[in-house]
């Protein structure tokens, strides 16, 4: 195959690229995720981490990261717990590759209640999509689908989807991670204690370079593990390393 | 603990090769069903399983666990031939970029649910260490696209080198991957220790600013 030039798919998939690492704010990544995938027919997208079965609406809502969905249809779906009889979910969470919202529907195990999720989200202009399926480094599930009122869903437009998909989801995580970084205020010895705790060393030692005692050293290591919600100062370090609170 | 094993040192290796062939048998042929790899004596070689190859090891109690194989882009490798429908730009050679293949973990030791494993941590710690010590900062992949995520929050920077493609049921894209300290930062945070991964050489200071 000749590469003469680049298909309109890589071409619009690097310029969002090069867009991303400029874009601060999730309205805007938003914005650029549409734009780049417009002409595939997409008018709305969501993405966000798959909750576990169980989890309450609320709860279920601070999982999605990026929104532009109808409103009155995204406030059945969470409050009915709708999320959890979507196929769309059952196949994400299978790891499958990027699929379109018309192959489910040909599926042979389509369930009731999930042919009426399917069929509910077309009163809403829903009328086709693509899911992209992606794994996050912690081991979570997440869910990117594009829809529209007609979707090219090509094997060419899948792969241009998945690729925006993951990029803008990567940029995402890091805009909300930026934005608890900014809720957490470390103070100087915490972000000290970390560094040390970091470098190997234990509690007593750190009194002994800071010069008070081993006990005060604990308190600042519980203070610390309550304003990153970790659960041991292992857990700790990482949190304070992803949100770059330390280096 | 990760060792490299290249043509000056292969020699010292036959048994381990031998069960990192079977066990990217075990993998790519029996696992993935990648059929036209499959060998009759189970171990799978292919062509460029060469004096140019550099392959990773990870041993546990004494067994190979993992591997990984690493082919010079300055010579003949799966994106320059096999695999060159998935590049539709200009490919990119050098000494400071290498192709990462055959990249396995026997199943009892992949990840169970949250972050990665032990083992494939210290394969992807490996490369890093491994690059940062002989100018290399750039690996090609291909892979499949559900995997970007997590590159990205490894703190590679990614870049696509085609769309992806669906060969054999599976979706594979090709990409280059660049890597520095903060990389190797992240991965030892997530593993909640600053531990060298290679063995022998000199030690590595990856908190000093590079």
């Amino acid at each position: 195959m000749a590469k003469k030039q680049l298909s309109v798919g890589l071409d619009r998939t690097l310029s969002f690229l090069s867009d991303v690492r400029q874009i601060n704010n999730h309205a805007d990544l938003t914005a650029a995720v549409k734009r780049a995938t417009a002409m595939f027919g997409v008018e709305k997208i969501l993405a966000g981490f798959i909750p576990k079965p169980g989890t309450l609406p609320s709860e279920q809502l601070r999982h999605v990261l990026l929104s532009d969905w109808p409103e009155d249809w995204a406030t059945i779906y969470f409050q009915r717990g709708l999320l959890f009889q979507d196929p769309t979910i059952r196949r994400v969470l299978r790891m499958q590759p990027t699929f379109a919202w018309s192959e489910l529907r040909s599926q042979p195990d389509l369930g009731k209640s999930e042919s009426f999720v399917m069929d509910s989200a077309r009163d809403f202009s829903l009328q086709s999509g693509c899911t992209v399926p992606l794994l996050s480094l912690d081991g979570r599930h997440v869910g990117f689908s594009f829809a529209g009122s007609h979707i090219d869903d090509s094997p060419e437009a899948k792969g241009v989807m998945t690729l925006i998909a993951s990029f803008a989801f990567g940029r995402a995580v890091e805009l909300r991670n930026n934005e608890l970084r900014a809720m957490v205020r470390l103070t100087a010895r915490e972000r000290d204690t970390l560094s040390w705790i970091a470098a190997g060393k234990t509690d007593w030692e750190i009194g002994v370079i800071f010069g008070i005692s081993e006990k005060a050293v604990a308190k600042h290591v519980y203070n610390i593990r309550m304003k990153l919600g970790a659960v041991n100062r292992a857990h700790a370090v990482a949190e304070a390393f992803r949100l770059r609170l330390i280096s | 603990m990760i060792e490299i094993i290249t043509t000056e040192n292969i020699h010292l290796y036959r048994t381990e090769m031998d069960e990192a062939y079977r066990l990217r048998h075990d993998v790519f042929v029996d696992e993935k069903g990648w059929r036209d790899l499959a060998q009759a004596d189970q171990r799978e070689i292919d062509q460029f399983d060469n004096e140019h190859a550099l392959h990773m090891i990870c041993r546990q109690n004494g067994k190979v666990v993992g591997y990984q194989r690493m082919l010079p882009t300055t010579r003949p490798h799966l994106l320059s031939s096999v695999l060159a429908d998935l590049c539709e730009v200009e490919r990119p050679v050098g000494d400071d970029i290498w192709e990462w293949t055959r990249y396995c973990v026997a199943k009892p030791h992949r990840e169970r649910g949250r972050a990665l494993s032990p083992v494939a941590n210290a394969l992807l710690s490996a490369i890093v260490e491994w690059g940062m010590e002989s100018g290399v900062d750039r690996i090609i992949i291909e892979m499949e696209p559900i995997w970007l995520l997590r590159l990205v929050q490894l703190n590679f920077m990614v870049t696509p080198l085609g769309i992806p493609r669906e060969i054999g049921g599976d979706s594979v894209v090709a990409v280059v991957a660049k890597f520095d300290h903060r990389t190797l930062q992240m991965l030892q945070a997530m593993r909640g220790n600053s531990k060298r991964v290679l063995k022998d050489g000199p030690p590595l200071a990856a908190v000093a600013a590079q």
